[in-house]
């Protein structure tokens, strides 16, 4: 037996361990084919599964002239349906209940959030007070980031509503792992999804055209995220632009330059966030209900870390339900008794910056040396507007197979589900997710931060 | 000044009187800008000697202006560009009712000072403003523990006496620090060495911004330290006084240090570089009426001396992170 071989303490929050030590049920066909492989067997399958991730571009380079493919462990993580149901509704609730909160806080009518909090984001845009983005939509794609803890428990670290990135990596991760590896896969019934038709689906909705013309603008093909961007303007067979392909006419609409002469453009899938940098004059154009931007210009005010300690009031005002998913304890420093409890316990604390993204921001306290808590310490104390705390929160592990030294090992991983929304306000979450795994040592789990992934299943 | 101290034993303020004020201040830009993102905090406050009757700000280009009250309750409004432009002209007007503060009893020893956690805030270390870099100076200059207004006294005659008031001799980064060392700046630097020295000795104390009631000038810094009695009072130390009279001063926001205060914070997003080209305030001692025309006018018929003044000063904002700068 392959685990037979691991030569560590196995961390107690398991995600392939029952509480008793021993192997969950649902892992006992996908291990017995990895048995069956043999450590050199699944060594092989590994290189050919990399070798295959690098023919496909499969990659999130941080910088440009690093090519090299999502480094990937191929067992999957496998979320049984009970678990599933119980977060897809979780994830679906705090989608409604987010674009509630912005389609308010444009109208200005909402309450739930302090005025100081939310006209002090960065990334709220005065512009868009009085505007109503089509079908009422503003988070059509929605990113949450999902810890699992002790009790089996899904908690909620993150909400991604600006241009979240990753559900092409949910895809292709499951694609290349079950080609490569079919012995595990075949004997697992795996939820399927179809989100092309989810995407065509949403389109459709916002528009009252019947074939309206979408486009997929994209910040470059150096950016980190290139690989969806193309992956996905491929599968729904839309044109990927960059913003000069883009422009604004004379009657106020946006126009795609092509070979053919140019074409009045519907739908813009941006997965930009400075549009005026992009395209000059889009903003006009969105505001004046020319053009229908997905996700909605304004939504990165959710994607404040600060907004964040607001979500299940949001859920409860909006909605008139209790959050279904529990949220990580969270600590507003500018809040004196909060401030000093903070400091008190910074050990046992999480710091994120307010406009951090991707992993970066991110201060986990244990794993840090003396050091950097007392320039913590005095960050809190000389800005404590700029930063929350959170409990620190122990969760899940999972094992990884170490292809070099044929060994296996144990990473932390979060789930990163997705989310859509159509013109009719209804919600999908695509079953799975991405499961993004921490380097060793370390409980951050971001790509950007050079964290792996991981393929994820749900299974009936 | 200090004289108007004493003209009010009733313990309820000086006479009321009212003042209306116009700013303007033009920023331009070597090339367009396409982003231009700006908290104003140009609105007279609300405070125990201070209320606003009316006020109103108007930018060219024209933009949607959302107001709101800072966390430290400061008059705010965010004003965010997206047309292109390469030139920024913000104009603000209004009307306040000031009030003195009464007399202050000085009996009070600094070491009895007791305040709640809300006045933590204005003791602790800010980006600026370090109490225990300038702690050493603070206690020297006060010597053995005296009571409140006595070591405001001392703190404020000797920041005045010893630092040289020059103009572009600091930056709008400069902290209290850097101050005690090169001994010169401008009244935000003034300002922020009293803050530390105040805070070293356990006295809350904020930064205020706002106008100075006299000619045609400039927005001022002054500070107000937390008196247990009556509140925060105020005291400049670029005039020396240890107790400045409210109705001198029009406030537009308090906070820990500049960075929470200042009247225009702001970045913008261009191939080029900005500049605060021209900037100017004046308080009318009247409630009569000013319009934007009043402002604007400030700026493009300035008195001689200041042109001249701030054309020497002029420094470009750098760029920050290739595209995006801070003004």
């Amino acid at each position: 037996m392959l685990l037979d071989s691991l030569d560590f303490n196995p961390n107690p929050v398991s995600e392939y361990l029952a509480p008793d030590g021993e192997l969950r049920p649902v892992y006992n066909r996908a291990m017995a084919a990895l048995d069956a492989l043999g450590a050199d067997g699944v060594a092989q399958r590994w290189r050919q599964a990399n070798r295959q991730a690098a023919l496909d571009a499969f990659c999130f380079p941080l910088d440009p002239k690093d090519f090299r493919p999502v480094p990937t462990d191929w067992i999957p993580r496998i979320v049984e349906r009970r678990e599933w149901d119980i977060v897809s509704a979780g994830v679906q609730q705090r989608l409604k209940a987010l674009n509630l909160f912005l389609l308010n806080l444009y109208a200005r009518e909402q309450s739930v959030v302090p005025d100081e909090v939310v006209y002090s984001c960065q990334f709220f845009y005065p512009e868009y007070l009085g505007f109503r983005p089509a079908k009422d939509v503003f988070v059509h794609i929605y990113g949450i980031d999902l810890v699992q803890v002790q009790d089996g428990r899904y908690v909620v670290l993150e909400d991604n509503l600006r241009i979240p990135s990753g559900i092409a990596y949910q895809i292709k991760s499951v694609e290349i792992g079950n080609s490569v590896m079919p012995e595990l896969s075949q004997n697992y019934d795996i939820i399927p999804y179809d989100i092309r038709q989810a995407y065509f689906d949403l389109f459709a909705s916002l528009c009252d055209k019947p074939a309206p013309v979408c486009v997929l603008l994209t910040d470059s093909k150096f950016g980190s995220a290139f690989f969806e961007h193309r992956y996905l303007a491929e599968l729904l067979g839309i044109p990927l632009v960059e913003g000069s392909d883009l422009y604004i006419g004379y009657d106020g609409g946006a126009h795609m330059k092509t070979l053919d002469g140019d074409v009045p453009v519907d739908i813009i899938y941006r997965r930009v966030e400075d549009l005026e940098i992009f395209v000059p004059g889009l903003t006009d154009a969105y505001l004046n209900g020319k053009v229908v931007l997905v996700n909605g210009m304004g939504t990165s005010v959710a994607d404040d870390k600060l907004v964040f300690l607001w979500v299940p009031e949001m859920i409860r005002e909006y909605l008139g339900e209790e959050p279904i998913l529990d949220q990580a304890v969270s600590y507003d420093l500018a809040d004196a008794d909060s401030r000093r409890y903070v400091l008190e316990n910074l050990r046992s604390m999480v710091l994120k910056t307010r406009q951090g993204y991707g992993g970066l921001g991110t201060y986990i306290l244990t794993d840090l040396g003396g050091n950097y808590h007392a320039q913590l310490r005095r960050q809190v104390i000389e800005n404590p507007r700029g930063l929350i705390a959170q409990d620190t929160i122990d969760f899940s592990k999972h094992i990884v197979f170490d292809e070099p030294s044929g060994k296996f090992a144990e990473r932390y991983i979060d789930l990163r589900v997705y989310a859509i929304q159509n013109g009719r306000g209804e919600t999908t979450a695509f079953p799975g997710g991405l499961t993004r795994v921490s380097r060793p040592d370390n409980r951050v789990t971001n790509n950007s931060s050079g964290g792996l992934c991981k393929p994820t299943w749900v299974v009936r | 000044m200090q004289t108007n101290m004493g003209s009010s034993l009733d313990g309820a303020g000086g006479d009321a009187s009212s003042a209306s004020y116009a700013y303007a201040a033009r920023y331009l830009y070597s090339d367009t800008v396409v982003m231009n993102d700006n908290f104003l905090r140009l609105s007279a406050c609300q405070d125990a000697f201070q209320t606003p009757l009316s006020s109103s700000i108007a930018t060219t280009p024209a933009a949607r202006l959302i107001q709101y009250n800072d966390r430290l309750g400061n008059p705010t409004h965010r004003l965010r560009l997206t047309s292109p432009h390469t030139r920024l002209v913000i104009l603000a007007i209004g009307s306040v009712r000031l009030r003195n503060a009464p007399a202050a009893p000085d009996d009070i020893p600094v070491s009895a000072l007791a305040y709640d956690a809300s006045c933590e805030d204005y003791l602790t270390p800010t980006p600026m403003v370090a109490p225990e870099r300038v702690a050493d100076a603070a206690r020297a200059i006060v010597g053995a523990p005296q009571s409140l207004l006595h070591s405001v006294k001392s703190v404020v005659d000797w920041v005045y006496s010893n630092v040289t008031y020059i103009r572009g001799s600091t930056t709008v980064a400069t902290t209290a620090e850097q101050v005690l060392a090169s001994r010169q700046g401008v009244c935000q630097d003034m300002t922020h060495l009293s803050l530390g020295m105040l805070r070293a000795l356990g006295i809350p104390a904020r930064y205020c911004s706002g106008l100075l009631s006299a000619d045609i000038g400039e927005t001022h810094a002054w500070l107000e330290f937390l008196h247990p009695q009556l509140g925060w009072l105020p005291s400049d130390p670029t005039r020396g006084l240890h107790i400045a009279s409210n109705a001198d001063l029009i406030k537009f926001a308090v906070g820990r240090d500049y960075t929470q205060a200042s009247p225009i914070e702001g970045t913008f997003v261009s191939m080029g570089s900005g500049w605060l080209d021209i900037t100017a305030a004046q308080v009318i001692r009247s409630p009569q009426p000013v319009s934007f025309d009043d402002a604007l006018n400030l700026i493009e018929n300035p008195p001689a001396h200041m042109l001249q003044q701030q054309r020497q000063g002029i420094a470009p904002i750098e760029p920050y992170e290739q595209a995006v700068n801070r003004q």
